[in-house]
């Protein structure tokens, strides 16, 4: 009797012991999927682009020749890298500086809550629906140097035509114009939604307290809302970081370079020109940027920002 | 009584008190829902004015046409006789505490405190000198670092109030702040809201819904219906003397009761006077009728059966069935009547109220 309670004993044990295992592993058993995607579509490709910057390969080779960090010294010392660099510095300053500063004045005119509001608002954010490809074809054809509708308006007020797309000092301004057209609406949004959630009587009491307009936006509105400009900015700053499709489309990087960017440039040399170390080179200059611009974004202003 | 006898230290001469005016008000929003429909208040100077009435009664809008954060859609506000209607809220001499505080949430509890005087442009000597004896007076001065989050409703109910404070103004205007208090710290921060009173000497002007708090605190009391002023009055006039049913009804605990007087079986021998449609008697004027006892012939009695005992510790307040509805009353310091006994109430003719088919008093 004694024996078959001990191995009663020893098999429910087993039985709570295998229940808690798996108790534990459930969690792990549900997120596994997407950890799994991860890992494969962006985790490996970070690590294996890593490891091609480092190899000489045309992309057709069975074979790749090791050069170690030849790939980067001839990037650093190519001045077309820097232009490069440059360009997509400037585009993304000014494309995240337009389209959340332009934003954040939409929206504090758009925030009061009326019919002609919530109008206007849709109107705003219609192009951020529209396909990047058909919004380049768009503007390709607003901005033809001939038969477009932008000079056609220009020399409706005897104003020369302008070469869009073709001026070497215009073509990057032109596609920051169309970044920000097609981003601002959705910036706007945002933060409309962000300043109606601000209290109203936050207001009463800085009426009360004979703030002005611009005490009351520096020090109640901005402070409120600035979780949701924290959101845009880092996420407008890497989109503008990995900008291609207007280019690849509208400018293919011209003229002379004018528009080329980090990631128009890194598929050329990868897929054009078949370097495909060279190109994964400029895909690791890239990552290092977005990941130092993040984390001295998030260590100096995360503190700044106020969380409900 | 006492109350009416409180000492407010007047700084009049300096002029530290302002008395509020509303002539012929009417505040009637786009949607053309008029909300106050005639108003005519004065509210003295130096005195606790409290704006009492049920929900939706007018009294935070009257509040706030006051403050100038809800504009006056015809009729004068005056304060010391100067008309107000069109100045701004920051420079009517007046404070405001919010029903939920209204603290910024960004700003540390000091800069809360010294907003409105940095936007004053107040000397920053002066600023950290009011800031730091405001913060003294209220308890607040090792939190002046933190943000209101980080503090329990006591202490940001006091950032509010040192936030009024600090601007000395001429009048604090007081939008239901106890509400979100528990009921032991409301009890708590009444007593100090009427000892800062008696302090600062300044116009109080209180708005709330519950009784309680109007009768404890003010001088003046303002009891608002639908938009219209039912009686403004002090409080134990009110109490005592009220105008109608509706003022009857709304002060005291438990409420008045009242029946009309055809439904009250020998009523015919009160000697009531001939319009009076309604009696009422406030509870803790029902008697139970014992031994010894013998009722005046003007005294109502009437039988009644327990049906609800409530123990508040000095008193017990009982429903009682009777043949012409609920009567309440209470008892004090007498031991308790079970549920089921069949007693005898008895009210005096001097402690019954009477009102007219309209529901306005009749006096007799």
């Amino acid at each position: 009797m004694a024996a078959a309670a001990a191995l009663q004993l020893e098999a429910d044990k087993a039985k709570r012991k295998s229940h808690s295992v798996l108790h534990a592993i459930k969690p792990y058993l549900c997120i596994a999927p997407a950890i799994v995607i991860l890992a494969v579509f962006w985790v490996y490709p970070i690590f294996n682009m890593g490891y091609l910057s480092l190899f000489k390969w045309d992309l057709i080779s069975p074979t790749m020749k090791f050069v170690g960090l030849q790939n980067f010294q001839k990037l650093f010392a190519d001045p077309q890298f820097w232009q490069t660099l440059a360009n997509t510095l400037i585009y993304t300053v000014f494309v995240v500086g337009l389209g959340v500063g332009g934003g954040l004045l939409i929206a504090l005119f758009l925030k009061k809550r009326t019919k002609t509001n919530g109008f206007l608002q849709a109107v705003i954010f219609s192009p951020y629906v529209v396909s990047l490809a058909s919004i380049a074809l768009l503007w390709m054809w607003i901005m033809n140097r001939d038969f477009g509708l932008l000079n056609g308006v220009l020399g409706f007020f005897g104003i020369s035509a302008v070469d869009w797309l073709g001026d070497t000092h215009v073509t990057l301004a032109s596609l920051i114009l169309i970044s920000v057209w097609k981003s601002i609406g959705y910036d706007a949004l945002i933060l409309v939604s962000a300043l109606q959630g601000i209290p109203q009587h936050l207001y009463e009491a800085a009426r009360l307290d004979r703030a002005g307009a611009w005490a009351t936006f520096r020090s109640i509105t901005f402070p409120m809302i600035s979780p949701t400009m924290f959101f845009l900015v880092i996420v407008d700053v890497i989109a503008s970081l990995k900008v291609f499709e207007t280019i690849q489309i509208m400018t293919q990087g011209g003229p002379q370079n004018a528009t080329n960017t980090l990631v128009f440039s890194l598929y050329q040399y990868g897929f054009a020109f078949n370097k495909v170390g060279y190109a994964a080179a400029i895909g690791m200059v890239l990552l290092v940027l977005i990941a130092v611009f993040s984390v001295v974004y998030f260590k100096v202003l995360s503190k700044r920002v106020h969380y409900k | 009584m006492e109350r009416n006898a409180r000492t407010v230290t007047k700084r009049k001469g300096a002029g530290f008190v302002s008395s509020i005016e509303l002539r012929h008000v009417r505040k009637c929003y786009e949607n053309k829902n008029t909300v106050i429909e005639d108003m005519n208040l004065v509210i003295p100077d130096g005195s606790f004015t409290v704006l009492v009435g049920p929900s939706g009664c007018g009294k935070s809008t009257t509040l706030r046409m006051i403050a100038g954060l809800e504009e006056i859609t015809s009729g004068d506000l005056l304060m010391d006789g100067v008309r107000m209607n069109e100045v701004d809220p920051g420079h009517r001499g007046i404070a405001m505490v919010f029903q939920n505080y209204a603290l910024y949430p960004t700003m540390s509890v000091r800069k809360n405190i010294e907003f409105g005087l940095v936007n004053a442009k107040v000397p920053k000597d002066e600023i950290a000198r009011r800031v730091k004896d405001i913060s003294e007076i209220v308890g607040l001065s090792e939190y002046l670092d933190r943000r209101p989050s980080q503090l329990s409703g006591g202490q940001r109910q006091r950032v509010a109030l040192a936030r009024a404070m600090v601007k000395q103004p001429q009048v604090f205007l007081m939008d239901e702040p106890l509400s979100n208090l528990d009921a032991k710290l409301r009890t708590q921060m009444r007593t100090e809201l009427i000892a800062l009173h008696q302090r600062l000497g300044t116009t109080f002007v209180y708005v709330t819904h519950d009784q309680t708090e109007a009768m404890s605190m003010a001088t003046k009391i303002v009891l608002m219906n639908k938009g219209e002023i039912q009686q403004a009055a002090e409080p134990l006039t009110i109490y005592g003397d009220p105008v109608n049913r509706f003022t009857a009804q709304f002060i005291g605990t438990p409420t008045m009761n009242v029946f009309p007087v055809a439904d009250i079986p020998g009523a015919a021998r009160l000697a009531l006077p001939a319009n009076a449609h309604y009696l009422g008697f406030r509870p803790s004027r029902g008697l139970v009728l014992r031994e010894g006892m013998t009722p005046a012939s003007h005294d109502l009695v009437f039988d009644a059966t327990i049906a609800i005992h409530e123990m508040m510790g000095s008193e017990i307040i009982y429903q009682a069935k009777a043949a012409f509805g609920t009567v309440q009353f209470k008892t004090f310091n007498q031991a308790e009547i079970p549920v089921g006994e069949k007693i005898k109430l008895m009210v005096e003719r001097a402690s019954m109220y009477l009102f007219d088919e309209n529901e306005n008093r009749v006096r007799s």
